[in-house]
């Protein structure tokens, strides 16, 4: 091997690590212990790294925090998924028929600046503090943007798409199904990214809330709980378990969605 | 005549201002022939192939498929683009050529419409590239792809507009040379549009010459030069210089 493609080889190598966020946490971490161990803050507000690693450890060997993860995992996912339906529905309305654009363009500009967090007091009025508050609340964070995304992404459809698909004897549901879906995959990526980050972010706050009044909780109320005593590693689990299930979402779920469909294809935008 | 241009009049209103595209134009398409449609850009050839399609409306005067006034975009004309994005990126090679039979339930089974795909593809000697996706593909592959596609469900009319204007002029030779051999081998009627006056001889049987302007047919012209023809041949010399003359006037 020559020197030239030994240093191309190192090159890479470097390039790899530093692409790697595995790489920057360790060296996030490495900091964090570094100002720990000043002495300029008390432990009780700023642990060291081994402490809130422990407190991880007896969360998950209590079962605590796993039980908060799927609590709060499966609500987000019942959330989803309606809100995912909802978006297809109201998009496709909006695309077939001309007098729902209109209603469509109105709610999204009505509804999607509005914070989940917001509508909370009248939700608990309507709903009481219960699953179906905290659904609503996910559901409205996931439904807007992602309708705003998916309309985009349809007008980006190429005019010639369409005329294909009437050129092959495709009715209006049709062209939705086999063109208009696919061809707009990107942009509905892209929307269920930013419907997710939102959806994740307004469940923990909802649960901060509803989880000192209801029963059971998920991650929000264990983190919520404790607070109330006090215990800020506990704060760090909870924290350290929210971080690791988004990066693990956006790495195995979204990054791989990416790879078997769009980049596939060569449809990236 | 399976195809009949009546009376056709087309404009586009531009600020309140009525464009004429054609006037009155009148032809036929003979069944199994090769037309191509010739003219400047700009002379509305390609508008006219999107009327015949049905995707452009016409103002007055009729066109009909067998007797049968058309209106709108179906399945016995097929139209291909010169665009290379006229394929689904998000299906392969394969699953392009499948789709107009699956939609329109032709073939007994989905094994049956597989082979009918892989047949027709391996006429434009993409058999290795079935399972390609078309981003993977040259723009002379991807024109190959979607010919076969509008081929798959056999059209009474195929329109081809301007469909090898984007590739090199080695590629457009190959192409032509398969286009013409598969018109040959299979029952198909086409109607070609282009700008180029040596592809329309090179592959017609008949070339409809237009101008600028709404009355804009000049000439309907019999090219009866036999197969197989050679770019530097006398007749298709003759022929070329009468109708650069007809297209300059």
């Amino acid at each position: 091997m020559t020197i030239i493609a030994q240093c191309g080889m190192m090159q890479r190598m470097k390039n790899r690590i530093l692409n790697s966020k595995i790489f920057w946490c360790i060296i996030l971490i490495i900091i964090w212990q570094i100002v720990y161990s000043t002495g300029k803050f008390s432990p009780l507000i700023f642990p060291s790294v081994l402490e809130i690693l422990n407190s991880l450890y007896k969360a998950i060997i209590s079962g605590e925090i796993i039980y908060g993860a799927i609590y709060s995992l499966n609500l987000i996912f019942k959330g989803l998924c309606i809100g995912l339906i909802l978006a297809v529905i109201l998009s496709s309305l909006s695309i077939l028929f001309k007098s729902f654009r209109g209603l469509v363009d109105t709610l999204v500009s009505i509804a999607h600046p509005l914070p989940g967090i917001a509508l909370l007091p009248l939700i608990i009025l309507w709903f009481g503090a219960g699953e179906i508050s905290i659904i609503f609340i996910i559901v409205h964070s996931v439904v807007w943007p992602l309708v705003l995304n998916l309309l985009t992404g349809f007008k980006a459809i190429p005019k010639i798409y369409k005329q294909v698909g009437n050129n092959y004897g495709l009715n209006s549901f049709e062209i939705i199904r086999y063109i208009m879906i696919p061809a707009s995959l990107p942009y509905f990526l892209t929307g269920m990214r930013i419907s997710w980050a939102r959806a994740w972010r307004a469940l923990i706050s909802a649960e901060m809330i509803f989880g000192a009044a209801g029963g059971k909780g998920g991650l929000g109320w264990f983190i919520f709980k404790n607070r109330v005593f006090m215990d800020t590693t506990g704060i760090f689990a909870g924290l350290i378990v929210i971080v690791i299930i988004g990066m693990l979402v956006e790495d195995l779920i979204f990054n791989k969605l990416e790879k078997v469909t769009i980049k596939k294809w060569g449809m990236t935008i | 005549m399976i195809l009949e241009i009546k009376n056709v009049t087309k404009y586009f209103l531009q600020n309140g201002i009525k464009l004429e595209v054609h006037k009155d134009m009148n032809f036929g398409v003979n069944e199994g022939e090769f037309l191509c449609v010739l003219g400047p850009s700009g002379c509305g050839k390609s508008t006219l192939l999107k009327e015949i399609a049905g995707f452009e409306k016409i103002d007055s005067g009729c066109i009909s498929l067998n007797g049968k006034e058309i209106s709108k975009p179906e399945i016995n004309r097929i139209m291909v683009f010169q665009d290379f994005d006229q394929l689904f990126p998000w299906k392969t090679v394969l699953q392009n050529v499948i789709f107009p039979l699956m939609v329109n339930k032709i073939g007994e089974s989905k094994i049956e419409r597989e082979n009918i795909a892989r047949s027709y593809l391996s006429m434009v000697k993409l058999d290795e590239f079935c399972d390609y996706y078309p981003h993977q593909l040259s723009g002379g592959m991807k024109q190959r792809v979607a010919l076969v596609r509008a081929l798959v469900i056999k059209p009474e009319i195929l329109l081809m507009d301007e469909p090898f204007g984007s590739v090199d002029a080695q590629t457009r030779d190959e192409l032509q040379h398969m286009l013409l051999s598969i018109a040959q081998s299979i029952n198909v009627t086409i109607m070609f549009v282009t700008h180029d006056i040596h592809e329309a001889i090179l592959l017609s049987n008949r070339i409809i010459v237009m101008g600028k302007g709404p009355d804009n047919i000049k000439k309907i012209i019999n090219n009866n030069i036999p197969f197989p023809r050679k770019d530097n041949q006398q007749e298709i010399l003759d022929m070329h210089e009468q109708i650069y003359q007809l297209i300059k006037d």
